[in-house]
């Protein structure tokens, strides 16, 4: 089986939000719940750095760990996925992943949580695939009609790949390659020198 | 002889020339070292580039959880990594929740072993005469039920937020368990506040009562603990160590508590990280605490119950176990006759304080 991985080549990467969007198209998500965002490192400096970032989709999820109901699992393609039935919005999983992945809708008094939305690398959840119920409560299930997540077919320079983590291994270690040299010598510094 | 002296002095040259040219020889190579101690900073300094590469300095502020920039708006949104849960998630499946359900155990077994080591609780040495005292108003004996009662509710609850996971789930199934815990959520978050507002009333009640004084130390040192009588006041040492471990402690995990069901107010996942292992680790002591207070107002210490359901206790039991307070509330001719199980009958107890003076 594969191993499904995302990776974010950050020197492809002009923070465009596409991934963002395209996510929140194609699982209609509600308002005020990203499940991908782009982060800009040294924002506006020299060397600035942007990477998507959402479910990492761990082998040892620490979501799962913590979670006191244990609605987490992992598929055969290593997807962690949680069951919404299950969730009773403690926000424990939000305190432990330290890719801020799992959102919660505000939606009712004090701020109390709902039940936790993240990315399901775009495989939907429990029960039966593509059913109207699976796409209300997690969105697009594109794994299950053989398609990648929208976030990576959607990114315009590449940058976001998602696939078996063998392939996008492949891919990148192409690219480096091509760049010529190591990891450290390519990019920005080497067109415009150090700094 | 003049023919001598231009030789003598040619040879002469010869020999100081070729002995420069030895020393020279010998000299020369050693420049190396001169060369090389020079130029070796230069060349370090060159070398720096890979301590100094921005390009991996980016990514080791990252672990650090540095600050940047997206355009996503949303709790720490600009926080790439944030090594913190990885703590939180060791130390809440780690050490809490291993050593929790050890403390309980212990706690729950030391009560059943003071049981059985007292011969099954401390009861009233004397014939009771029929005469009570006042011992608790009715606010704070109405405070204490709202409290206890919101106790118990939130160690139901919280316990099995903690270990439902280990405990419940094989029992009740992932699906009857989820459905319990979200009751649970909900009762916790509600009841938190209540108990919270009551501890506070009842800590500013009794404070005064509280006060440690010197009977206290003896009570420590000739073994009041173990069950031995030594002259008490109202209340004794360790009901006065029970007292201000609520003070504090309670007061610590009801604080903490507000800032988990506030989530609004407290976005970083670092306060929630801390609040939250602060909160299940003191509770956890607290409710070791707690079954040693309910042991000894029950079957610990009988005769006890009263002073917090009736109000007041038999002359006999204030006798036996605050000796130094009852002669205080007899010599202010506060004792009076009532029939054990007849509440009310004694004389009424000004409310809003708790001391029964």
């Amino acid at each position: 089986m594969a191993r499904m991985k995302f990776l974010c080549d950050a020197d492809r990467c002009i923070e465009c939000n596409g991934c963002v969007t395209a996510c929140k198209n194609a699982n209609e998500v509600p308002w005020g719940v990203n499940r991908r965002r782009v982060v800009t490192l040294n924002d506006g400096l020299p060397g600035e750095k942007s990477i998507s970032v959402a479910c990492m989709h761990c082998t040892d999820a620490p979501c799962a760990a913590v979670c006191p109901v244990d609605c987490f699992y992992t598929t055969d393609d290593g997807i962690v996925l949680h069951d919404k039935d299950l969730c009773i919005g403690c926000g424990y999983c939000f305190y432990a992943c330290p890719f801020g992945a799992p959102q919660f809708p505000k939606t009712e008094a004090f701020g109390v949580r709902g039940k936790m939305d993240k990315c399901t690398f775009c495989a939907g959840g429990p029960g039966e695939d593509g059913t109207e119920e699976e796409f209300e409560k997690y969105g697009a299930n594109r794994i299950a009609d053989g398609k990648l997540p929208a976030c990576a077919e959607m990114c315009a320079t590449k940058a976001l790949l998602a696939g078996d983590g063998d392939m996008v291994a492949d891919i990148y270690r192409e690219r480096v390659m091509r760049r010529g040299g190591r990891p450290q010598t390519w990019g920005w510094s080497k067109a415009y020198g150090e700094g | 002889m003049s023919k001598g002296t231009p030789t003598r002095s040619k040879s002469k040259r010869i020999l100081i020339g070729s002995a420069l040219v030895l020393i020279a020889a010998m000299i020369v190579p050693l420049t190396g070292y001169v060369y090389v101690a020079v130029a070796q900073p230069q060349i370090e300094s060159s070398a720096n580039w890979q301590e100094t590469n921005p390009r991996s300095e980016i990514w080791r502020e990252v672990r650090q959880g540095s600050q940047a920039y997206s355009a996503v708006k949303g709790p720490e949104a600009n926080v790439l990594i944030d090594n913190g849960g990885q703590n939180f998630r060791q130390i809440r499946n780690g050490p809490v929740a291993t050593f929790g359900p050890w403390l309980l155990a212990i706690m729950l077994l030391g009560v059943a072993g003071m049981f059985v080591l007292s011969g099954g609780g401390q009861k009233v040495e004397k014939p009771l005469s029929g005469k009570r005292v006042p011992r608790w108003s009715t606010y704070v004996r109405v405070v204490h039920w709202i409290m206890a009662i919101a106790f118990l509710l939130l160690l139901i609850t919280g316990l099995s937020l903690l270990f439902g996971r280990a405990v419940l789930i094989p029992l009740m199934g992932a699906e009857g368990f989820s459905a319990w815990a979200i009751v649970a959520k909900y009762v916790h978050n509600y009841t938190g506040p209540v108990f919270a507002v009551s501890l506070l009333m009842l800590v500013l009640a009794l404070a005064r009562d509280n006060m440690p004084s010197k009977v206290d130390v003896d009570w420590f040192l000739k073994g009041g603990f173990a069950g031995k009588h030594v002259p008490t006041g109202k209340l004794n040492a360790g009901e006065k160590l029970w007292f201000w471990f609520n003070a504090v402690g309670g007061l610590v995990v009801a604080i903490s508590g507000i800032v988990l069901i506030l989530p609004n107010i407290f976005e970083a996942r670092s306060t929630m990280q801390i609040a939250l292992l602060v909160h299940a680790g003191l509770a956890l002591l607290y409710i070791g605490g707690s079954f040693v207070h309910m042991y000894m107002g029950t079957l610990g210490a009988r005769g006890a119950l009263d002073a917090i359901t009736k109000g007041h206790v038999s002359s006999e039991w204030a006798e036996q176990h605050h000796d130094l307070w009852y002669d205080d509330v007899k010599k202010e001719g506060k004792e009076f006759v009532g029939e054990e199980g007849e509440a009310g009958r004694g004389p009424e107890v000004p409310t809003g304080s708790g001391s029964t003076a």
